[in-house]
């Protein structure tokens, strides 16, 4: 089934793949298993998970919205990508620091499972909507 | 020890996390998907490693 005659809300749907993208941004993972993908959803969930924890055990920067320069906002839009462990990582109060190569890492760490997350819930939405089998 | 997991082992963690979703993102099936996990995963520790020896007579 094509996104171009699928009726809204249902397999294959622009609104289906829009929820489906949704869900695997905010729940690392959640997208494939609503698309029963079993076995992508655990990966991507560990992977993400992992790579997240990691930048916050190396006491990595979490980026706000308040960003004062470029590199600060692409940072905080990279950070955004991990959905709902952002807004976690950033309730658990964990002081940056980036004066170590520790904190460096994990900075980067963590962007990198923001992106990788989006990356993931892009998956999901290929799936959803039949652009991808 | 620069970080808890040392340089190494951070590159390795974040190597590892990288090529087995970009793997399961791109292949199909488990057999293409090992293959695809395993190249990326030397490409990302080979290459970080050459990069690291490239760079090393320019270091001190």
């Amino acid at each position: 089934m094509t996104s171009d005659h699928a009726p809204e809300g249902s397999p294959g749907s622009f609104a289906w793949g829009l929820a489906v993208f949704l869900a695997g941004w905010l729940v690392p993972g959640l997208g494939h298993a609503l698309l029963r993908r079993w076995s992508r959803a655990v990966v991507f969930c560990l992977s993400v998970i992992l790579l997240a924890a990691t930048g916050v055990w190396l006491r990595g920067m979490i980026f706000g919205k308040q960003s004062t320069d470029a590199f600060e906002l692409l940072g905080f839009l990279a950070d955004l990508g991990s959905g709902a462990l952002y807004p976690l990582s950033r309730s658990l109060g964990i002081a940056a620091d980036v004066s170590r190569a520790a904190g460096d890492y994990g900075t980067r760490f963590f962007a990198a499972a923001g992106a990788l997350n989006l990356l993931c819930a892009f998956d999901a939405y290929a799936i959803a909507t039949g652009h991808k089998p | 020890m620069i970080t808890p997991l040392g340089h190494f082992g951070a590159m390795t963690v974040f190597a590892a996390a990288a090529s087995v979703t970009l793997a399961f993102q791109s292949r199909p099936n488990n057999r293409e998907r090992m293959v695809y996990a395993v190249k990326t995963f030397a490409m990302f520790v080979g290459g970080a490693i050459a990069l690291a020896w490239l760079l090393y007579p320019i270091s001190r």
